[in-house]
């Protein structure tokens, strides 16, 4: 975690404070998200603010919630676990078609995006971009990220230059499996991208393929599948992140 | 909570949240229910100031234990304590659903409407005495008010730039120097 002997200049410093308290628009949002990706320094610092102003949550007065609110969770969670063996046994039985399997990925998209982290929804249109990344060309970006931050992918597509660029952390897989990425076409089947490292940068070149199916409104998506070097045909459950790319 | 986890050192009672995350991620329901007896009403405290209204703010307060039941494993008491990633959870879940719902901005900052006082409990000192967020409390303090009520406004409310300028009647720029301002004071202030 950065210090206050972070070795990015005061003024950036102060910037990933306003990118960690979630105040960025525009332009200056997308360029926080550029540095995020490209700028270790940079994201460390932001992880510092995010932690510290984090901590202001803790200083709201506590307050008595009502005896239903527990009776609530544990019927929430009868439920998600019911449907979880449902899930499972249909995954099990192979019965679970792709198309069925991408509805669930729209569907955990929308739940996850909607949790995604806050500060990196932009409010007001782009105003025209002037750096110099953007003047290279049209760019889509992904920022997933789960609840509680643990597991988070940043992803940049440079449409000019046909290559993905990540930055992940969190995904660590248990031993045989891997991090698998995945796309899936608005209306279409899950198509894997690959396996992905759990932690730290990637960057690849995208086949003609990759290119036609990473649109703006495309969403991409993280499991866990065998770490057997292949491109698998079906994504396995849970779906661990999942979100939209946005164009730049 | 039962009356031995309470009467417990302050030591002993993190551990114990500790303890009971790490059997939650294992499944045991049982330790779900210690850690929302332990912390319910701190996270419910800081739903409900984000969201005002105890129906919606409950609701929320359910969303966070389901999601602590499904992702308990994720919980590293290397990198920060129980509370601090319960009450990160219980904000970015309020701050999505004011973002659908819109906000009640008829209500100042510390009116919450749909509670009696007597819904107020005391303050967990155990809960409350984490190092960092007492000393983000003093560094806020120390801020000039304008500064320090435009980072709240922004942290609590999830308000951009334009947001905030709209909501505190202020040019863009002047509120955009105010958060530079506020938190070059607190960098300064919690780098010591």
């Amino acid at each position: 975690m950065a210090d206050t002997t972070s070795p990015i200049d005061d003024d950036a410093f102060i910037r990933a404070g306003e990118h960690a308290l979630g105040v960025l628009e525009g332009e200056e949002l997308s360029a926080a998200r550029r540095a995020m990706l490209a700028d270790g320094d940079f994201a460390d610092a932001v992880e510092w603010w995010t932690y510290r102003l984090g901590t202001m949550a803790e200083a709201t007065s506590p307050f008595a919630v009502s005896a239903a609110v527990w009776r609530g969770i544990e019927a929430r969670i009868d439920a998600i676990e019911a449907s979880d063996r449902s899930a499972a046994a249909s995954l099990a039985d192979r019965r679970m078609s792709r198309s069925s399997v991408a509805a669930l990925f729209a569907g955990a998209a929308m739940a996850v995006a909607s949790l995604v982290l806050f500060l990196a929804t932009p409010r007001v249109s782009e105003a025209p971009d002037q750096s110099p990344s953007s003047q290279a060309g049209p760019q889509l970006i992904a920022q997933l990220q789960d609840e509680d931050a643990s597991r988070k992918l940043a992803g940049v597509i440079d449409m000019a230059g046909n290559r993905l660029a990540l930055n992940v952390s969190g995904l660590e897989a248990e031993s045989g499996k891997t991090p698998e990425l995945w796309v899936i076409p608005a209306g279409g089947a899950p198509v894997s991208l690959g396996a992905i490292p759990g932690s730290g940068a990637f960057d690849r070149a995208l086949t003609p393929e990759e290119v036609r199916l990473l649109v703006a409104g495309s969403t991409l998506a993280v499991t866990f599948e065998d770490d057997d070097g292949q491109r698998h045909e079906t994504p396995t459950l849970p779906i661990l992140l999942a979100g939209t790319l946005d164009q730049v | 909570m039962g009356a031995g986890r309470k009467e417990g050192t302050v030591t002993d009672r993190k551990a114990i949240l500790v303890q009971s995350l790490t059997a939650v991620a294992a499944g045991d329901r049982a330790s779900l229910q210690t850690v929302y007896d332990m912390t319910s009403a701190k996270v419910f405290g800081t739903i409900i100031r984000i969201v005002r209204r105890r129906e919606v703010a409950e609701d929320l307060v359910q969303e966070v234990y389901v999601t602590v039941w499904r992702r308990a494993g994720r919980f590293d008491p290397a990198k920060g304590s129980p509370i601090t990633w319960l009450c990160t959870i219980a904000r970015n879940l309020a701050l999505n659903s004011l973002r659908k719902r819109g906000r009640d901005d008829e209500f100042g900052d510390d009116e919450f409407p749909d509670l009696a006082d007597n819904s107020i409990v005391p303050a967990d000192d155990w809960l409350c005495t984490q190092e960092d967020s007492v000393a983000l409390a003093d560094c806020l303090e120390t801020l000039r008010e304008d500064h320090r009520r435009s980072i709240k406004l922004a942290f609590f409310e999830g308000l951009s730039h334009s947001e905030l300028a709209e909501k505190v009647d202020v040019p863009l720029g002047t509120l955009k120097s105010w958060i530079r301002r506020g938190l070059a004071g607190l960098r300064g202030c919690l780098g010591g």
